[in-house]
C-alpha cells in the first residue's frame, strides 16, 4: 500500500483522526509548485488586463461597467452607517456656530438681494442687445445634481464615482461642476453610476482661454494639486490671479465654466489653482449641454 | 447543532479576516468624507496590510484573493483594471521571499523592510502610472503617498495584530 497510515496520539491520552502522512507530503511541494507558478500566471494576466484596458479592448470595458454596478452597491451599503454616524458627529460640532452662521448668511442675503436687482437690468438689458444683434446663443443648458460616492486619493489617478448613471441622463464627456467651478468630465457611465475624470488627472486636457484677454490655452493635469497651463501665445499678457474659464472649443464643455485662477509664472511655466474645494466635494451637478449632442450628431451624419 | 453551526462560522471568519481589513482599507480610503479628506493624498494602507498578513498569514493568503481584492480597489479608485493587483501581488511576492529571515526581527528592522519593498512597489506603480498616460508622471505626489505609507505602517501594525491576537487568527 502507496499511502502508509499512521495512528496518532494527541495531548488528551485518546486516539486521534488518522493522518495519510505520504500522501501530505506528496501534495506539499505540488502545492507550493501550484502556488509560485500562480504567482507568475497571475502577474502577467495583470500586467496583459493593464494594456487590454488602456487599448481600450471592449470586452474589458464591460467587464469594468459590470464590476462597478455589482460592488459599488456593496460598498455604499457597508459604509452607510460609518458615513452617517460621521455627518451626524460633524452637524454635532457645527451646532455651536450656528447662530454665528444664521447671522453672516442674512448679511449676505441682504447684500445678494441688492445686487440681484442690478443683475435683474443688466439681464433685461443682455436680452434687448441679443435681440438687435440677432445673437445665435448656445442651447440651454439641463443641470442633474448628484452625489460624489467614492473619491480616489492617490497619486495613481484623479477620478470620483458619483451617483448619477445612464438612467439618470449621464453621458460620456458631459460637464461636472462643483458650487465653485469644473470638478472634471464624465469618462465612464453604468447605468446608476459615472466615473468623473478630475481636471487634475494627468490624463485631462481642456482648452481653456483667460477671462479678461480671452488667450486661448490648454490646461493640463499632473496628479497634484495644481494644473499646467499649455500651449500659450507667445504675445499673451498673464499675470497672477487671471480667471481661467473654459473655451467651449470643440463643443464637448460649455464656454465660461470657471476652472480656477493663475497662482505661480516661471517663464514659461503657469501653474493654475483650482478653484473646486477637493477636501469638501459632496454634492455634485452635472452640466447636460445638448450643444456636444447636436454637434456629435452633425460629426456622425456628415461622416456617414 | 446550533453551537456547532456558530464555531463553524465563528472559524470561517476567522480564516478571512486577513482579507476583510484589507477589503475594509480600501472602502476606507476612497470615502469621499474620509479622515484623509479628499485632495490631500492618503496613505496606501491596504499595501501596509498585504505587507503584514504576507509575513504572519501566509499560508492562507492566496494570489486569487489578491487579484480579487486589487480588482475591487481598482474599480472603485478607478485605474486600469490589474493595476493594483500587480502591487499587491509584488509586496505578497517579495515578503513571502523574505519571509523567514524578516518575521522574527525586531520591529525597526521590519519598519525598515516595508519601507523597501513599498518604496520598490511605488516606483512600480509610478513606471505603470507613466505607461498607461503615455508621459513622464510627476514624481512628487508618488513621494508623498510613499512617506505617507510607511510613517502610519506602526499604527496600521500595532492594530492589525491586536486583531489578529483578538481572533487568534
Amino acid at each position: 500500500m502507496l499511502i502508509k497510515l499512521t495512528h496518532e496520539v494527541g495531548d488528551r491520552g485518546y486516539s486521534m483522526a488518522r493522518k495519510p502522512v505520504l500522501f501530505s507530503s506528496l501534495v506539499k511541494p505540488l502545492k507550493a509548485w501550484w502556488q509560485k507558478t500562480f504567482f507568475a500566471v497571475g502577474i502577467a494576466a495583470c500586467i496583459l488586463f493593464v494594456i487590454m484596458d488602456r487599448g481600450g479592448v471592449d470586452h474589458v470595458k464591460e467587464i469594468r461597467i459590470n464590476l462597478t454596478d455589482a460592488v459599488l452597491p456593496i460598498t455604499q451599503t457597508i459604509f452607510h452607517p460609518i458615513n452617517s454616524i460621521s455627518n451626524f458627529v460633524d452637524d454635532f460640532k457645527n451646532l455651536n456656530q450656528a447662530r454665528e452662521a444664521v447671522k453672516v448668511l442674512e448679511a449676505q442675503v441682504r447684500d445678494l438681494q441688492e445686487e440681484l436687482i442690478v443683475t435683474q437690468g443688466l439681464m433685461i438689458q443682455n436680452r434687448r442687445l441679443k435681440e438687435q444683434t440677432n445673437f445665435v446663443d448656445f442651447p440651454d443648458t439641463k443641470i442633474i445634481t448628484g452625489r460624489v460616492v467614492t473619491h480616489s486619493g492617490g497619486p495613481f489617478l484623479k477620478s470620483m464615482l458619483i451617483n448619477i448613471g445612464e438612467d439618470n441622463g449621464a453621458r460620456l464627456g458631459q460637464a461636472v461642476i462643483s458650487e465653485y467651478g469644473l470638478v472634471g468630465v464624465i469618462v465612464e457611465v453604468t447605468s446608476r453610476f459615472a466615473r468623473v475624470l478630475q481636471i487634475t488627472d494627468i490624463n485631462s486636457q481642456i482648452p481653456v482661454v483667460t477671462e479678461n484677454t480671452r488667450d486661448p490655452a490648454i490646461i493640463k493635469g499632473d496628479n497634484s494639486r495644481f494644473l499646467k497651463l499649455k500651449f500659450i501665445p507667445n504675445d499673451s499678457l498673464l499675470a497672477v490671479g487671471d480667471r481661467i474659464v473654459t473655451s467651449g472649443h470643440g463643443g464637448l464643455l460649455p464656454p465660461d465654466i470657471p476652472i480656477g485662477h493663475i497662482a505661480e509664472i516661471d517663464g514659461t511655466s503657469v501653474l493654475v489653482s483650482s478653484l473646486v474645494d477637493w477636501d469638501r466635494l459632496d454634492y455634485i451637478r452635472i452640466l447636460d449641454y445638448r450643444f456636444a449632442d447636436d454637434l456629435s450628431q452633425y460629426l456622425n451624419n456628415s461622416s456617414d | 447543532m446550533r453551537v456547532v453551526l456558530s464555531q463553524r462560522l465563528s472559524e470561517g471568519f476567522k480564516k478571512i479576516v486577513p482579507e476583510i481589513s484589507i477589503l475594509f482599507l480600501t472602502i476606507l480610503s476612497v470615502q469621499p468624507q474620509s479622515v484623509f479628506g479628499n485632495s490631500v493624498i492618503s496613505p496606501f494602507l491596504c499595501l501596509s496590510a498585504v505587507f503584514y498578513w504576507s509575513l504572519h498569514r501566509q499560508g492562507h493568503f492566496y494570489v486569487v484573493t489578491l487579484i480579487i481584492l486589487g480588482i475591487i480597489s481598482d474599480i472603485l479608485i478607478g485605474a486600469s483594471l490589474g493595476f493594483t493587483p500587480i502591487l499587491f501581488l509584488t509586496v505578497f511576492g517579495i515578503s513571502s521571499w523574505q519571509k523567514k529571515n524578516v518575521l522574527l526581527k525586531p520591529f525597526h528592522l521590519i519598519w525598515g523592510v516595508f519601507s523597501l519593498i513599498s518604496g520598490f512597489t511605488f516606483i512600480i506603480a509610478w513606471a505603470i502610472t507613466s505607461f498607461i498616460s503615455l508621459q513622464y508622471a510627476d514624481i512628487g505626489p508618488f513621494a508623498t503617498q510613499y512617506l505617507m505609507t510607511v510613517i502610519s505602517f506602526p499604527i496600521l501594525d500595532w492594530l492589525l495584530s491586536h486583531i489578529q491576537r483578538a481572533v487568534a487568527v
